[in-house]
């Protein structure tokens, strides 16, 4: 009996209109409640007028939806031209009626009151508008701002009467208002007459703004209630679903060679996985950065492109240096095989860094990332944050099969008196670790991997050495036994690394 | 249909008048046939043989909406003499309406 009911439940299930917004259709389970009204608040700049007009024109160009964009805020001229650096071709829409566009403004005139009156004139603005495209979407950009001095029940009643009218017509609504403003909210709107609510904000803390996402409500259907940060930038607006809901993307099983010998003998003789994340820590001058020149210079050897973000040192110097221990990237980079992307993190925030990243594995479509170090991103901003952007942006790479590498410095200690540094391995997928250690009275590094998920790995503390060759890897007893030590300049090399 | 379209028979073949006016309303509605009757009663009274009014439905003529940013019904536009003055509602108060037209 109850399975039935549920049964049923599921069948009447809500249909979905799809907005195309990066990420946003995969947080709500298919997009905005079709045929109905959603109410987008957010403070001034808080990107619900880009939103929506995502909204109408994705659907133009995506789902062949027709749409009606009414504005009572900007000049219908500036808004297009500010999405006219957008793929859109806005005059084209506007030609073939595809689109409406219209700004409405009341404030030209001064109204007098006396007696009665309704909004019927924005109905029938709003109808002509519909009937000429046939459209199936609206966006009211707002809605809030319009009517701001008219009587507040008058307005009250007059815009659950366009909520459910708008119903009526069958139509995709989105409805903006101003966040906190006395209108929309002391009206209620939200509680009573939206099907879904969403609240846009632009929070700043530590003098980086990260703007966010949330579902208020979504009547009718699951959707999650976390805050989701997102970027908004010329190009478009990018939410990062959580974890849970992209684990749907393919894992592999393919392997992919670190680059040392030694490295891939211990996660089962073949490597990373293809498309997992590796963490590498290690306090300063321990050879993180050898270790990722090493990987990448394995990656650029089979013709594979990777894309360096270092934050620390600078493209150049990390090629001279990198030379000093015999790894020759500068070729790679003229074979437009190794790209760098290279900025002080204090320049711009985290999802700056994100977004031009992003932009760049567009454009290059890199097998591997390296990050070097994450821990100067870590600066950049409260770390719950970074942690939460950083895992969206894992993810983000995972559904595009890029292998990433990072590196974490520690500055004295081990993990355990770092957490942030902790935060970060949980996310990884391989976790190698690099500790200060002595040999034969010379300073070197410890080796292990402590941890790579879906393999049995070698669980030997190895020493890490460097000399002109690169980067070797050894059992500590062979290096007690053979004085490797004396013959490699480690603590020289180590110290210039 | 005859009773929609009798609200827009009032446009008198006169131009010449001192007063013009243009009232907007949706549909013959119980609103509109108030505004229309309150309206003239109070134009017949103080401005007698001196107006000429224009009464349109947005319903029929939706384009007069964006023509004129019309997003509230029943509206009344004062042409002339300028300034031109906007009132709405349907004019339940002639004195109020009286001195937001000017009209002494």
């Amino acid at each position: 009996m109850k399975n039935t009911v549920q049964k049923n439940q599921m069948n009447e299930k809500l249909e979905k209109s799809k907005t195309g917004i990066f990420g946003f259709d995969d947080i709500t389970f298919g997009g905005l409640p079709k045929s109905r009204p959603t109410l987008i608040v957010g403070g001034i700049g808080s990107g619900k007028t880009f939103m929506s007009m995502l909204f109408i024109l994705n659907g133009i160009s995506d789902f062949k939806e027709n749409g009606v964009f009414m504005t009572f805020e900007e000049r219908s001229d500036e808004l297009i031209t500010n999405f006219s650096n957008l793929k859109y071709d806005i005059t084209d829409y506007l030609e073939k009626k595809n689109l409406y566009f219209e700004h409405l403004h009341i404030g030209q005139y001064e109204l007098h009151e006396s007696g009665k009156y309704n909004i019927e004139g924005l109905f029938v603005r709003i109808e002509h508008a519909i009937k000429l495209t046939n459209a199936k979407r609206i966006v009211l950009d707002s809605l809030d701002t319009l009517f701001s001095n008219l009587d507040i029940s008058l307005l009250r009643s007059e815009f659950k009467r366009l909520f459910s009218w708008l119903k009526e017509k069958n139509i995709t609504a989105i409805i903006t208002a101003e966040v906190g403003d006395i209108y929309l909210t002391r009206l209620g709107l939200e509680e009573n007459v939206a099907d879904c609510v969403i609240e846009l904000s632009n929070r700043i803390t530590n003098q980086i703004s990260t703007r966010r996402l949330r579902i208020l409500k979504y009547r009718g259907s699951y959707h999650a209630n976390n805050e989701y940060p997102f970027i908004l930038d010329m190009n478009g607006i990018y939410i990062f679903p959580l974890a849970t809901q992209s684990y749907n993307f393919e894992i592999t099983t393919d392997r992919i060679s670190s680059g040392i010998s030694k490295l891939d003998e211990m996660l089962e003789n073949k490597g990373f996985y293809l498309g997992s994340s590796i963490l590498i820590s290690g306090s300063a001058g321990t050879g993180k950065t050898s270790i990722a020149a090493t990987f990448s210079r394995s990656i650029c050897k089979v013709n594979k492109i990777c894309l360096y973000c270092a934050f620390e040192e600078a493209p150049n110097q990390i090629l001279r240096n990198m030379k000093s221990i015999g790894i020759d990237l500068e070729k790679y980079t003229k074979d437009k095989l190794l790209h760098f992307y290279y900025a002080r993190p204090s320049l711009q925030n985290l999802e700056l860094h994100f977004m031009g990243i992003k932009e760049m594995i567009n454009q290059i479509n890199p097998s591997v990332i390296i990050l070097d170090p994450i821990t100067n991103l870590m600066t950049e901003g409260p770390s719950s944050d970074i942690r939460s952007m950083l895992t969206r942006f894992i993810d983000f790479l995972k559904t595009k099969k890029i292998t990433v590498m990072f590196n974490a410095a520690i500055t004295i200690g081990t993990i355990a008196t770092n957490p942030s540094d902790e935060g970060i391995s949980s996310m990884v997928d391989t976790w190698l670790m690099l500790e200060d250690t002595k040999v034969n009275n010379k300073r070197a590094s410890s080796f292990y991997v402590m941890k790579s998920r879906g393999m049995n790995h070698s669980k030997n503390e190895m020493i890490f050495l460097l000399n002109e060759n690169g980067v070797e890897l050894l059992e500590k007893n062979a290096i007690q036994n053979n004085k490797v030590i004396k013959e490699n300049k480690s603590s020289h090399s180590i110290a210039e690394i | 249909m005859s009773k929609n379209n009798r609200l827009l028979v009032d446009v008198k073949n006169n131009t010449e008048k001192e007063y013009f006016f243009e009232l907007f309303v949706y549909k013959n509605t119980l609103l509109s046939k108030n505004a229309i009757n309150n309206i003239k009663l109070i134009l017949n009274k103080y401005l007698k043989n001196k107006f000429q009014l224009i009464i349109t439905d947005v319903d029929k003529l939706p384009e007069a909406t964006i023509k004129e940013d019309i997003l509230i019904i029943p509206i009344l536009i004062k042409r002339n003499p300028k300034p031109e003055i906007r009132i709405i509602g349907d004019f339940t108060n002639p004195k109020k309406v009286l001195k937001e037209l000017l009209i002494n």
